[in-house]
C-alpha cells in the first residue's frame, strides 16, 4: 500500500503506548462523550489543546494523525454544506434560494470539529495499541456480560479476525486490480452503468478469495485444537498500573472542566 | 533501439513512513524483440516489483522506461494500451478469475482490447493449445477447477491478447512437471510464431537454463549477473552467496569432475548433460 492503512499500529515507547489498553479504550469513550458535550468555541479550543497534548505525548507524527481524517473528509464536507444552507437564523448572506446564517456556520463548524476530533482521538488509540491489546482490552471490558450468557471470548475472536484481515483485503484488492488492469481493464469511468460493471472484475475474485481464506483459517484454527468451551488464559494478562490511574484522573478532570464550562 | 528498456529505476514501497522499503536500486534492463529472458533472484529480491514497473502499473520514483523509444510516463502516452502490449501474468494469476465460464474469462481481455468478435474463437482455440487445456474446459466455471487448471486459464487470458512482450511471474509454480514442460515448450513455439519477447520469473534453475536465452539474476533490487545461461552459471559462488544455485545437472557434473578432471562442467541443459554422461560412460567402457 502506498499510504499507511488507517488505524495501523505504529510501535513506539511513549507513555501512551505503555498504558493499559482498557484505559485507552475507556478514555477514548470518554473523549467521545466530551466532544458531544462541547458546544462552544472555547470548549473546542480546550479540546484542541488536550488533543494536541496527547498527540505530542504519544510521539506519533501529527501528519500521520491528520492523515487519518482523509477518508471521512467527504462526509464532513457534505454534512456541513447542508447544515450551512438549511439552518435558519440571522442571515449573513443570501442568494436565490440559499441563505447562509450565523447559526448555520456555527453548527456545521462544531459538527465538523466534533467528527474530526473524534476520528483523530480514536486513531491515537489504534496507532498506539496493537490489535491483540485492543481485543483483549475489549474482551476484558465486556467480560461482565458473560454472566448473561454472552460469549465474549468468541466475540473478541471475531473482532480480532475481522480487523486483522482489513489490510489483507485491501492488499488483495490492489493485487486483483493490477491483474485486471494488465488485461486492459479500466477503472474510474464516469458513467454509473460502467462503474457498476467495473466492480465485478474486482468483487468476484475478492469474495472468492475471502471464502477461501475463511476456510483455510477454520482448518488452521481447528488443527490447533481451538475450542469454544475451554477458558483460555493469556500470555500477557492485563494489569492496571499507576500511570493508568494518572491517565484516568487527568481525563476525568478534563471532562469535568468541559462539563462546567458548558453549563 | 530496444523494444522496452528501463534505465536507473528506483522504487520504494510505503514511501515516507516507518515501513519504507527501498526495493529497486538504480536498475537498468533492455529487452530486445524475440528475446526469452529468465529472471532469477531470491525471495524478496524485487522480481515482482520489477515486473510491475515494466508493465507500467507502478511508477518508478526515479529513472525512465522507454517503449519503442517513447517514455511511458510522459503525459500523452496511452498507458492502457501499453498494459495490453506488455502482457503480464502475475504470481498466482488464478486470483483474477471472475466470470462464470472459462470462455468468458479468457474473452475479457479481448473485449477490453477491442478485438473483432469473429476472431475470438480462433484466438481462444490457439491459446488453449498453448497452455494445454482441452476445449471441454470452455464452458466450465473457473471456480470448480483445480489450482493448476485455474493457473492455466489465467495464463490463457493473458496470452490470448498476443502481447509484444509477454511477462510471466512464476507461471509454473505449483504445476506438475508435465504441465511445466508443456507450458515452456508452447511459449517457445508461440515466440517462434510471433517474434514477441518473453520474460519469465522462476525459482527453478533447471527450467531457466533449459528454456531461456538470457538470464538476469537479481539480488536485493540490483542486477547481480546478466548474460547467456553459461555466462551466468559460470559464477556458481556468487549465485550461492545470494541463495541461488546452478542447475542440479551442472552440480552433478561438477561433483563428478572432482574425481575425473575430463568432465566438462559448463553444461546446463538436460540434452547436453545426457551427451556428456554418455561420453563419460563410453570412455569408461573403453578403458
Ligand atoms: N505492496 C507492498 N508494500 C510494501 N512492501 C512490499 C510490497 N510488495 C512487496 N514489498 C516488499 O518488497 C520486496 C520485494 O518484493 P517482491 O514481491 O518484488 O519480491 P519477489 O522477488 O517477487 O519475491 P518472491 O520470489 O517471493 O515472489 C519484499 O521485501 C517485500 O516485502
Ligand atoms: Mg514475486
Amino acid at each position: 500500500m502506498n499510504n499507511t492503512v488507517i488505524g495501523q499500529f505504529i510501535p513506539g515507547k511513549s507513555v501512551i503506548h505503555g498504558l493499559d489498553p482498557r484505559t485507552k479504550i475507556m478514555t477514548t469513550g470518554l473523549w467521545i462523550i466530551i466532544l458531544i458535550l462541547t458546544h462552544s468555541w472555547i470548549g473546542f479550543l480546550l479540546d484542541a489543546i488536550f488533543l494536541a497534548a496527547v498527540i505530542i505525548v504519544s510521539r506519533i507524527s501529527p501528519i500521520i494523525v491528520l492523515r487519518s481524517i482523509k477518508p471521512i473528509l467527504p462526509i464532513v464536507i457534505f454534512t456541513s454544506f447542508f447544515n450551512v444552507i438549511y439552518t435558519s437564523g440571522d442571515v449573513l448572506w443570501s442568494a436565490w434560494i440559499f441563505k447562509i446564517t450565523q447559526q448555520g456556520i456555527e453548527i456545521s463548524a462544531f459538527l465538523s470539529l466534533r467528527i474530526i476530533f473524534m476520528v483523530m482521538g480514536s486513531s491515537i488509540l489504534t496507532f498506539t495499541t496493537s490489535l491483540t491489546d485492543i481485543t483483549s482490552g475489549i474482551e476484558s471490558l465486556l467480560s461482565p456480560l458473560e454472566r448473561f450468557g454472552v460469549r465474549v471470548t468468541d466475540f473478541a475472536m471475531m473482532v480480532t479476525l475481522a480487523i486483522r484481515f482489513i489490510p489483507t483485503l485491501s492488499e488483495e484488492i490492489q493485487k486483483i486490480k493490477d491483474a485486471q488492469k494488465a488485461r486492459g481493464a479500466f477503472f474510474g469511468s464516469n458513467k454509473i452503468t460502467k462503474k457498476i460493471k467495473e466492480v465485478f472484475p474486482i468483487l468476484v475474485p475478492l469474495i472468492y478469495s475471502s471464502f477461501r481464506r475463511a476456510f483455510d483459517l477454520t482448518n488452521a484454527i481447528e488443527c490447533r485444537c481451538y475450542n469454544q468451551k475451554i477458558k483460555r488464559t493469556k500470555l500477557n494478562p492485563l494489569i492496571y498500573k499507576k500511570k493508568d490511574l494518572v491517565c484516568g484522573v487527568i481525563s476525568s478532570l478534563f471532562a469535568l472542566i468541559i462539563l462546567i464550562i458548558q453549563h | 533501439m530496444s523494444l522496452l528498456s528501463i534505465e536507473n529505476v528506483d522504487y520504494s514501497y510505503a514511501k515516507k513512513t516507518t515501513f519504507e522499503k527501498h526495493v529497486l536500486k538504480k536498475l537498468s534492463l533492455k529487452i530486445e524483440p524475440g528475446s526469452f529472458i529468465g529472471i532469477i533472484g531470491h525471495t524478496g529480491s524485487g522480481k515482482s516489483t520489477l515486473i510491475k514497473i515494466l508493465n507500467g502499473l507502478l511508477k518508478p520514483d526515479a529513472g525512465t522506461i522507454l517503449y519503442k523509444g517513447e517514455n511511458i510516463w510522459s503525459k500523452n502516452f496511452d498507458l492502457r494500451n501499453f498494459h495490453l502490449d506488455v502482457g503480464v501474468s502475475f504470481q498466482y494469476p488464478e486470483h483474477q478469475l471472475f466470470c462464470d465460464t472459462v470462455k468468458k474469462d479468457i474473452e475479457y481481455g479481448l473485449i477490453n482490447k477491442g478485438v473483432p468478435k469473429e476472431v475470438y474463437e480462433s484466438k481462444i482455440k490457439k491459446t488453449l493449445n498453448i497452455v494445454g487445456l482441452s476445449e471441454s474446459y470452455l464452458e466450465k466455471s473457473p471456480f470448480q477447477l483445480s489450482g493448476g487448471e485455474m493457473r492455466k486459464v489465467a495464463l490463457a487470458g493473458t496470452i490470448v491478447l498476443d502481447p509484444e512482450v509477454l511477462i510471466l511471474d512464476e507461471p509454473t509454480a505449483g504445476l506438475d512437471p508435465k504441465s511445466t514442460q508443456q507450458i515452456y515448450d508452447s511459449l517457445k513455439t508461440y515466440q517462434a510464431q510471433t517474434n514477441s519477447s518473453i520474460i519469465v520469473v522462476s525459482h527453478s534453475m533447471e527450467d531457466v537454463s533449459e528454456y531461456v536465452t538470457d538470464i538476469v539474476a537479481l539480488d536485493d533490487g540490483q542486477i547481480l549477473l546478466q548474460g547467456k545461461p553459461d555466462q551466468v552459471f559460470d559464477n556458481a559462488e556468487k549465485l550461492k552467496k545470494v541463495g541461488l544455485d546452478v542447475p542440479i545437472t551442472t552440480n552433478i557434473l561438477r561433483l563428478l569432475a572432482k574425481d575425473n578432471p575430463s568432465v566438462n562442467t559448463n553444461i546446463y541443459r538436460y540434452e547436453d548433460t545426457k551427451l556428456e554422461i554418455s561420453r563419460l560412460l563410453k570412455d569408461a567402457i573403453l578403458k
